[in-house]
């Protein structure tokens, strides 16, 4: 074999390893040209600030998926982890909400996990139900207003939202950094994090080989919920206000659609949370994109399914 | 304990009629005074059943049957509406072809996306979902098409001797569905694939042609939706299902129709679409119940439903059999 054959080869392998990444490099350099004043501080901070939900969710659900199931009620769980903390807020104080409000949809995906764990009911059922139960009790919390955020400590609970850290650096970064670092942890470092993918693999070969594969998916749906719920906390205190309707609404096709842009096999089995983060920055940028350059939202929307469906194109012979 | 074994039998393959009684019961129990039972007001139900996103499932029974989903069946339904709309004024035939042929390249192009370019159905047709919504504002510049047109607004508000039109279409479609999933190739084919793709493969079906067709079928009942829609309330809103396709997967799944592929009814998915129009039925006449609460009880349901359904219960039943075979 000549040597050249197989360069080629191979930079088309590392092409495709590496496409989430040269796409959001695509991006940003399109992004040079087209768009004025793109490349300042600002425009990176607001990134940040705005991506901030789509990474927290999108980390559960690079777990959810790499076990090979799908976890849609995420959305529908921020709604009620943002209005749960906002409204008890000024009843039991700042951190007793925020840790209620992640232990009530730990609740949600307690019942999710051992529906599919230990009833063997598909995810993507289970997850739909939740979806609509959720919801709808995130409604009923106040009976389908929107809550707004007022009170003694409503100030330190919107500085989750709009803190800067130094003066610059959005606030959010902080539970960007700390989830993308854990959920990277107990994939690549655990024992959990092999058993993981593992179940997605293989479910069956892997519960032949002594992996309690219930109690692992149970804690991979808990976790998708707490992150979920902690992205509501962090939307809502952006926002000032918690509205059971539209909070985290279509949350679920984002992160999907994120953790399929950076590479994670939708059968299961293969987890990439540096992807995830790409392809959360990706979806982002586009809507940046858009905004920057007053491009009509509906041409956005048909822009970014477009990306949505070159990105996963481009990786699919990889992943069957 | 044969009978008890017909008995159990008999709610696992029946549980979705079964559900639908018990609610019907508790409907007119509840609302007496309404008349629940009187003919319009069932027939209202049907009219309702086949307005709110009935159809819908009817088409996203084909897609789940083969193991996949459609997400876009919503923005689909608003496309072909409004396209319909604008055409159709002058022209209805021309309205009522450009509408369906809408849906029915949309499910074409999901078709393709899955089945030859291999991308997965959640993202291809999530894709599809949020590129034909932004098409749909586009073209309607956000505004509702109102339809003038006689021949249009009777398709969708016909009755024939107290039979309302949408109800005779959603009980004769559902007909054609069931024949073409019992008595025709495509239909065995579906159930084929859905149960294991790769055996199917090998037994020299061409996988890609019933994804494709499966697909395309679901576009097609979209569009039947988004025009028999458009036409009842004399006006296409661009906004039209939004977030429908989640209800469209409750009827099917209330319907017993297994969401991993190869199993299930289209009967099942008739009674779904019913189970689900009692519900919203109820809560809309109930003023006094919150209703909010209609999510919270439709959610609970499709959990236990999908819960009784479940492999666990059923391998119990294997474990039954096996014993008295011993």
């Amino acid at each position: 074999m000549n040597s050249a054959a197989r360069n080629k080869e191979d930079v088309i392998v590392m092409m495709k390893q590496y496409s989430a990444f040269i796409l959001l490099a695509l991006m940003l350099l399109l992004n040079l040209f087209i768009t004025p004043n793109f490349f300042r501080m600002g425009t990176l901070w607001n990134i940040i600030s705005q991506t901030c939900t789509i990474i927290l969710t999108g980390m559960g659900m690079t777990m959810v998926i790499s076990t090979g199931g799908i976890d849609i009620s995420v959305g529908a769980v921020m709604a009620l982890g943002g209005v749960i903390s906002g409204m008890m807020l000024d009843k039991i104080g700042l951190i007793p909400a925020i840790l209620l409000a992640i232990a009530v949809c730990c609740l949600s995906g307690a019942l999710a996990g051992f529906m599919i764990g230990k009833l063997k009911v598909q995810a993507m059922v289970v997850t739909l139900a939740l979806l609509m139960g959720i919801r709808g009790v995130a409604q009923l919390m106040n009976d389908g207003k929107i809550f707004y955020i007022e009170g003694e400590l409503a100030e330190s609970y919107k500085l989750l939202g709009s803190a800067k850290i130094a003066g610059v650096v959005p606030v959010q970064l902080i539970p960007i950094v700390i989830s993308v670092a854990v959920t990277w942890f107990i994939l690549e470092k655990t024992i959990l994090g092999r058993h993981i993918q593992a179940v997605g693999d293989n479910p069956r070969s892997s519960m032949l080989a002594g992996i309690n594969t219930a109690k692992t998916l149970m804690f991979v749906y808990v976790y998708s919920a707490a992150f979920a719920a902690i992205a509501g906390v962090f939307a809502s205190a952006k926002i000032g206000a918690a509205d059971g309707n539209s909070l985290g609404l279509l949350a679920e096709l984002d992160a999907i659609a994120a953790v399929a842009v950076g590479g994670t096999s939708m059968s299961g089995g293969r987890a990439k949370v540096f992807g995830t983060v790409v392809g959360a920055l990706i979806m982002q940028l586009i809507n940046i994109t858009v905004n920057m350059n007053n491009i009509t939202y509906e041409y956005a929307q048909i822009f970014k399914a477009i990306i949505i469906v070159f990105a996963v194109y481009l990786q699919r012979e990889k992943a069957s | 304990m044969n009978k008890a074994k017909k008995i159990y039998n008999w709610f696992d393959s029946k549980s979705a009629i079964f559900a639908l009684a018990i609610l019907i019961v508790f409907a007119s129990i509840a609302f007496s005074s309404r008349n629940f039972f009187s003919f319009p007001s069932l027939m209202n139900l049907a009219r309702k059943g086949a307005s709110d996103g009935g159809f819908l499932a009817l088409g996203m029974t084909f897609v789940i049957l083969i193991g996949q989903i459609d997400l876009s069946v919503g923005s689909v339904l608003a496309l072909s509406g409004v396209v319909m709309g604008m055409l159709g004024n002058q022209n209805p035939l021309l309205g009522i072809v450009a509408g369906l042929a809408v849906g029915l390249v949309c499910g074409f192009v999901n078709g393709l996306m899955v089945a030859k370019m291999r991308i997965s159905s959640w993202i291809a047709t999530l894709a599809m979902m949020l590129g034909i919504r932004g098409a749909v504002l586009l073209i309607s510049n956000q505004k509702p098409v109102s339809i003038s047109n006689p021949v249009l607004q009777m398709i969708g508000n016909k009755t024939f001797a107290g039979f309302h039109i949408l109800a005779i279409l959603l009980v004769l479609l559902t007909l054609v569905c069931m024949y073409i999933s019992r008595n025709t190739r495509l239909g065995m084919a579906l159930y084929a694939v859905g149960g294991n793709e790769e055996a199917a493969k090998m037994m020299g079906l061409k996988v890609v042609r019933i994804k494709i067709a499966a697909f395309t079928l679901c576009g097609l009942f979209a569009s039947i939706a988004g025009i028999l829609l458009a036409a009842r309330l004399y006006t296409a809103q661009p906004n039209a299902g939004n977030s429908w396709e989640t209800t469209a997967i409750a009827m099917c799944a209330l319907g017993g129709v297994k969401l991993s592929g190869g199993e299930g009814k289209f009967s099942g998915t008739f009674f779904g679409i019913f189970i689900i129009t009692v519900i919203n039925t109820i809560f809309n006449y109930a003023g006094s119940l919150n209703t909010w609460w209609q999510n919270v009880v439709m959610g609970a349901l499709v959990l236990i439903s999908i819960g009784v359904q479940s492999e666990v219960f059923r391998s119990h039943k294997k474990k039954r059999k096996g014993e008295e075979a011993c």
